[in-house]
């Protein structure tokens, strides 16, 4: 991620300048312009940078057998002391605890990574930019020199970039040290002759069930993956997932003590018939998700349709008031018009009558000279009209 | 006379969302800064190590109200080379500051504060200098760090300033549908409730 910076062209010119000396700092102050006019420039404290640097927790996968408090209390886990425990999904094989909402991520910068040898791992991702997520645990160095991607197809080779470290990590790379972290055990348990039968079982089973897990908590990751990104391509995956440990499997060498399966073909067999179990069951669950998931929607829909109905109802309903409410207010209108007319008629009947008489005064007065009081003590002055015809001022009104 | 280098160096804060630390330069040595002033590496030291002697560590204020505002001066250090990993400038005084009270650290996010400024007692001795003064700047702003409205993004910006380092007319151009002003030239004005800080490279070298 490089640095955004801005460019500037320099002139040298002669200037008068004070130097301090023997400064005695009493604060030292956050301001919005520094002194010296350059910013704060921001970097993130661990130097990762890159698609690893905000590396968030979306959720921890823990095998059934463990304990959360007592991983976090007794193992280099105790970071995980704030993680959340409210949101807890329980699975046939192991709990996982959603500290995030997955559609919060960067879908492509989803991946796992390894917490701990005994079978915890997290899904980890980058906050999707459109996004908000406050308090959210995030991976320190170590534990990011461990993620890997989940790419849709698990078959493919998708490379996380680690900045630090110039070897790609793959899903299948990760799968495959699981995998063949699990078939050393069988094979060295296999091998020691001293050990009993019981100790035998006991190792081998372990190391079975913590493949197991990691590769159940893989497939449903990258399933939960693919159902946000609204593909439904899990049961191709699981296929190939299972063509892909049969093959591993075919690479087991044969030989050694065949207490716990007869061979490896039986062996094979039995983790064949355990995964294809486990596809029946995700396909039945999934039917019966997409089943129940259409009844809500049918239901939805119905409710929808009852509410749209009412609505429609109300709407009409309103619209009658309201066309009702116009034409009272017309009608009280013109009713308020008419009262209105009737008083000016009155009122102009009067005024024409007064008028009227007052038309027929002045007539009589004709031309005839007035006299003007002087109102400062002046001598009182004759004043003649000039014009003897009187014009009235409502003329206009009466004709 | 004395030649003082105006050539603008990237200045660092590193900071981490968890630890809610910041670093930044307090001063640095042959820098003209707003009021045409400018000190000595040597200077620089004393004023660096007597803060310290003096035990004021939690003498943080916020826009010199000379008031502690809880802030903690956590790491202080004087920068000896000249390729510095965080491009602090040689000479430099940088304090790391633990940002610990939430709404300062909000006001880091959302650009109100962008930088270390110092208030105390000094001598200003007179002097002509040679000064190398910034004409015209082009490029690229920080990105945002308050998504609250707007996602994170950046804006390019093209400034023309005065010899005082002002800046005349600025041109910041639109993303995400809007813009901002830009009257200083370490950071664009607020707006949707963020801002964007420049940092400024010499191109002349």
């Amino acid at each position: 991620m490089g640095k955004k910076v801005v460019e500037i062209i320099t002139d040298t010119v002669q200037k008068d300048v004070s130097f301090l000396t023997d400064v005695s700092v009493k604060f030292v102050s956050l301001v919005k312009h520094g002194a010296n006019r350059t910013p704060f420039k921001i970097v993130k404290s661990d130097n990762i940078g890159g698609v690893l640097d905000t590396m968030v927790i979306q959720s921890i996968l823990i095998p059934k057998e463990q304990n959360f408090d007592a991983l976090v209390a007794n193992s280099n886990l105790n970071w995980l002391v704030d993680a959340k425990k409210e949101n807890f999904e329980e699975y046939e094989e192991y709990g996982k605890y959603v500290q995030v909402p997955i559609e919060k991520f960067d879908q492509n910068s989803l991946g796992m990574v390894k917490l701990h040898d005994s079978g915890v791992w997290a899904v980890v991702g980058k906050i999707d930019k459109t996004h908000k997520v406050e308090n959210a645990l995030t991976l320190g160095k170590k534990e990011l020199a461990k993620y890997m991607q989940i790419p849709v197809a698990p078959g493919n080779a998708i490379v996380a970039e680690v900045k630090y470290d110039p070897m790609p990590i793959t899903f299948n790379e990760v799968f495959e040290k699981e995998l063949y972290s699990f078939l050393d055990v069988v094979r060295g348990t296999l091998s020691q002759s001293s050990a009993t039968h019981k100790q035998r079982r006991k190792g081998i089973l372990g190391a079975f069930n913590a493949f197991r897990d990691f590769t159940l908590m893989g497939l449903d990751t990258i399933a939960s993956k693919e159902n946000t990104n609204k593909e439904d391509k899990e049961l191709n995956k699981l296929d190939e997932k299972i063509s892909q440990i049969t093959e591993i499997l075919k690479t087991l060498e044969k030989g050694g003590d065949t207490m716990l399966f007869k061979d490896n073909e039986e062996f094979e067999k039995a983790v064949s018939t355990y995964l294809e179990k486990r596809e029946t069951e995700a396909k039945a669950k999934e039917d019966a998700k997409a089943k129940e998931e259409a009844e809500l929607k049918a239901k939805t829909d119905a409710e929808a349709k009852v509410v749209e109905e009412a609505k429609a109802k109300e709407d009409a309903k309103a619209k009658e008031e309201a066309e009702l409410k116009a034409k009272t207010d017309a009608e009280t209108k013109v009713s308020k018009e008419k009262e209105t007319l009737a008083t000016l008629t009155e009122q102009l009947t009067t005024i024409s009558s007064k008028v009227k008489e007052l038309t027929e005064k002045q007539d009589k007065i004709g031309n005839q000279l007035t006299t003007i009081p002087a109102t400062n003590g002046a001598e009182e002055k004759p004043v003649e009209k000039k014009d003897t015809k009187s014009v009235s001022v409502f003329s206009g009104i009466l004709n | 006379m004395y030649t003082l280098k105006y050539d603008f160096k990237k200045k660092i804060v590193v900071k981490s969302e968890e630890e809610r630390l910041v670093y930044g330069e307090v001063y640095v040595p042959y820098h003209l800064d707003s009021d045409e002033e400018a000190m000595t590496a040597d200077e620089i030291k004393k004023m660096a190590h007597n803060f310290l002697k003096s035990g004021n560590i939690n003498k943080i204020d916020i826009n010199h109200n000379y008031e502690e505002s809880g802030c903690v001066v956590v790491e202080s250090f004087l920068v000896r080379g000249d390729n510095d990993p965080d491009n602090f400038v040689k000479g430099a005084w940088v304090i790391g500051a633990n940002i610990i009270p939430d709404e300062h650290w909000e006001g880091v996010k959302k650009g109100d504060f962008n930088g270390f400024s110092f208030g105390g007692e000094a001598f200003a001795v007179p002097t002509k200098a040679i000064v190398n003064v910034a004409k015209r700047a082009a490029g690229e702003t920080e990105e945002s760090l308050n998504t609250n409205l707007v996602p994170i993004h950046s804006h390019e910006i093209a400034l023309i300033l005065d010899e005082q380092g002002r800046v005349l007319s600025g041109v910041v151009n639109e993303a995400f549908g809007h813009t901002h002003s830009i009257n200083k030239i370490s950071s664009t004005e607020k707006f949707l409730d963020h801002n964007h800080r420049v940092v400024l490279v010499n191109s002349n070298g």
